[in-house]
């Protein structure tokens, strides 16, 4: 009878033990993608873009047989109505409680920023549970940087540029529980931090807020602005709220705004004005 | 010289079959979720190769799969690098010494891949203060099992590729 452990097996395992240490290690003081990643990054880039590209073609052509093409424009048309207006409310609502406070400085107007976009396809996505993020089809050879926000076509935040290689780019999305992102309630201006929380219903958490904050259902919440967010970007929509373990704050619940199950393009802000 | 030409064969063949499922795993299904929970799919498949192959081979393709998942990017890579040869040599050993090399005794080897992998990484998160879901063990439990569907399917794959390489 063969021996369990024998002197290959025990070879194996201690080289399978040191490499796990080190890549732990590696792991935690880099930040963005180690040595490693990049090339098997750059190896493996080609095959997902190839890949993502044959299942976007496998489910269009799916749809295309088994769905209502008319429908599905209908759907469409109606969901970029429903964020234009959503934008407009929003705007209104902000303007309205800025002309409150600036009354005396009339003919003031905030100048909208100036995004500079940069486009890719998702090709991958992290298999883990306990992670929320995804790779895109384009690296720092396409001017993308770490630390860019990435929107959806209708400006809606997606999440961070987190690792970057020569053709792919790592986005962190805001369900992930290591995004915090400064941001208020439009309809009221109250501001928290937006946090993932990887529950199963695919929420965020909006914490910090006032103890006194008065929050409804459905309620925007979008982006105050910092060194990676542009202002007022749509994070999601306040669907509960309470006061928080301390008992001091109050805290809500958010369904993000960016549809994740369906994200095929996304749209990176290379430069904005702060 | 055909027997050497058929185990590189052999071997090139489980290692495209690694590419098909790391692809399979993050592009098809990264962003499925099946009651919440994600598929791992490269623990089953590795469990697969080392109940073909014996422990010892197999702890070598564990190792090598280990460390392409974890460079590929996916959170908590390491830990596969050390369970996925701990996993193959437990797989691989009991079913070729013990057993016969079919479905049923592999299927245990898959159940204890995924359990040793993903079981690893909750606890090391859970006892690192990572952040988890509330119901991260029911997740983890979802996960095991529908991943345990795609067995049947991998040890196919793999006996496909064994006999194709003699």
């Amino acid at each position: 009878m063969k021996k369990l452990f024998t002197g290959k097996v025990k070879l194996v395992l201690g080289i399978a033990l040191c490499l796990a240490i080190v890549l732990a290690v590696i792991g935690v003081v880099t930040r963005g993608a180690t040595a490693g990643e990049q090339v098997a990054g750059a190896l493996l880039s080609p095959l997902r873009s190839a890949a993502a590209a044959v299942t976007r073609q496998v489910e269009r052509m799916y749809d295309y047989l088994f769905r209502y093409d008319a429908l599905e424009a209908e759907y469409e048309a109606l969901q970029q109505r429903v964020a234009e207006l959503e934008a407009d409310v929003r705007d209104a609502e902000v303007y309205r409680r800025e002309n409150e406070r600036l009354t005396e400085l009339l003919g003031l107007q905030e100048e909208h920023p100036d995004y500079t976009f940069l486009s890719a396809y998702v090709t991958s996505w992290d298999a883990s549970n306990w992670k929320s993020a995804c790779t895109i089809s384009k690296g720092s050879g396409a001017g993308i940087q770490v630390g860019m926000c990435a929107v959806t076509e209708l400006g809606q935040v997606v999440g961070l540029v987190t690792a970057v290689g020569p053709g792919w780019a790592t986005i962190t999305t805001v369900l992930d529980p290591s995004m915090e992102i400064s941001a208020s309630v439009t309809a009221s201006g109250y501001t928290g931090v937006v946090q993932g929380s990887l529950e199963k219903d695919g929420t965020m958490r909006m914490n910090y807020l006032s103890s006194d904050a008065v929050i409804r259902n459905n309620d925007q919440v979008v982006t105050t602005g910092s060194t990676f967010y542009p202002k007022d970007l749509l994070l999601g929509y306040v669907t509960d709220a309470g006061l928080d373990e301390t008992g001091v704050g109050k805290y809500a619940v958010l369904s993000p705004a960016a549809n994740f199950g369906d994200l095929e393009q996304v749209f990176l802000i290379a430069d904005y004005e702060s | 010289m055909a027997h050497r030409y058929r185990k590189i064969l052999k071997w090139t063949l489980y290692s495209l079959g690694l590419l098909v499922v790391v692809l399979l795993n993050t592009v098809v299904l990264g962003n499925r979720t099946f009651l919440g929970a994600k598929l791992s799919l490269v623990p089953v498949y590795v469990a697969c190769v080392a109940c073909r192959e014996g422990h010892e081979s197999g702890s070598v393709f564990a190792l090598a799969a280990g460390l392409l998942w974890a460079l590929s990017g996916v959170e908590d890579g390491a830990m596969f690098v050390l369970m996925l040869p701990l996993a193959a040599v437990i797989a691989g050993y009991f079913p070729a010494t013990y057993l016969t090399r079919t479905l049923l005794p592999a299927l245990p080897g898959c159940l204890l891949a995924l359990v040793l992998c993903e079981g690893g990484v909750y606890l090391q998160r859970l006892y690192m203060d990572a952040p988890l879901p509330s119901n991260a063990l029911a997740l983890l439990g979802l996960q095991i099992a529908f991943s345990m569907i795609t067995a049947p399917l991998f040890w196919w794959l793999t006996r496909w590729i064994g006999k194709a390489g003699g």
